[in-house]
């Protein structure tokens, strides 16, 4: 029974294993605002895609001046950037770990 | 990666290559004896022989094997399932509260509700490393098994010496990994 169990077991990484480099050609990174009073749904304020390819699409918060310039909400973009840069990292770790694990270490 | 597992690898690697050694007779006396290659000698042989006495089982009536089998299948669906889990990291303050979630591809979303100041948003940043640092060394652990597993298979002479690798490996990583554990933080 045990042995079924391992077999099972391994059935099931290798499926993840699978289903992780089919979800991760895209990393996207968003991050919204809440109004708890309001009550209201969180508003997406600044999004980050970034492809396998190395293309990346990123939208941030920004407001028009009143003498017309767009300026970035710095506070908002930092942390957005934070998590960017964590998920990156993150990936990076996690790709590295799963192709020791293909090639066994 | 040079983490807390290369010391890991390397003290396998060295119990490996003593049980290499004695298994082609090249021993030698002036050699210390390492336990954990004596240990791991008697868990390879025991793979080797389904009917071997039971030593290392809590059970009475099952098995070396099947004990470590069983263990190695729970701690393997607990891995995956924590894994797959979205990971969740919350900050509370007074005026407000910042709410991330990772998923284990990467994906970020974070919540920022009310006003949060930066050193808020600093102290959430170091807890979501934390979180995702976690992700990262389960996976690691599982690299380890699997490359530790592929060099005890080869010593299995038993058809299916693959499987019956891995319950071995576990248990050697793990037993290596609480004496590194024990050492190193004593």
């Amino acid at each position: 029974m045990a042995t079924s169990e391992i077999k099972e077991a391994l059935r099931t990484a290798a499926n993840t294993v699978a289903e992780y480099v089919k979800d991760c050609g895209v990393l996207t990174v968003k991050t919204h605002t809440v109004e708890v009073a309001a009550g209201t749904a969180p508003v997406l304020a600044a999004s980050t895609e970034i492809k396998l390819d190395g293309d990346n699409r990123s939208v941030v918060p920004a407001v028009k001046s009143a003498d017309g310039k767009w300026q970035i909400d710095t506070a908002l973009y930092d942390l957005h950037m934070q998590n960017v840069q964590a998920a990156i990292a993150y990936r990076d770790k996690m790709m590295a770990a799963m192709l020791g694990l293909l090639r066994g270490g | 990666m040079n983490d807390e597992f290369t010391a890991i690898d390397a003290r396998i690697d060295a119990v490996l290559a003593a049980l290499a050694r004695r298994q082609s007779g090249d021993v030698s006396f002036a050699a210390p004896a390492d336990p954990a290659a004596d240990e791991l000698a008697a868990l390879i042989a025991s793979a080797d022989d389904p009917n071997a006495d039971l030593q290392f089982s809590s059970d009475a009536d099952s098995g070396l094997f099947a004990g470590l089998q069983a263990e190695f299948a729970e701690f393997t669906r607990t891995l995956w399932r924590e894994l797959t889990h979205l990971a969740i990291v919350e900050t509370r303050g007074d005026r407000g509260a910042l709410r991330t979630s990772i998923g284990w591809t990467g994906d970020t979303t974070c919540e920022i509700a009310g006003t949060v100041d930066p050193a808020r948003a600093h102290a959430h940043a170091v807890a979501v490393t934390v979180a995702v640092a976690g992700f990262t060394r389960r996976l690691r652990l599982l690299t380890t098994l699997a490359t530790a597993a592929g060099k005890i298979a080869a010593m299995v002479a038993t058809p299916g010496g693959a499987l019956a690798a891995l319950p071995v490996a576990y248990k050697c990583t793990r037993d290596l990994y609480d004496q590194w554990n024990t050492t190193t933080r004593a």
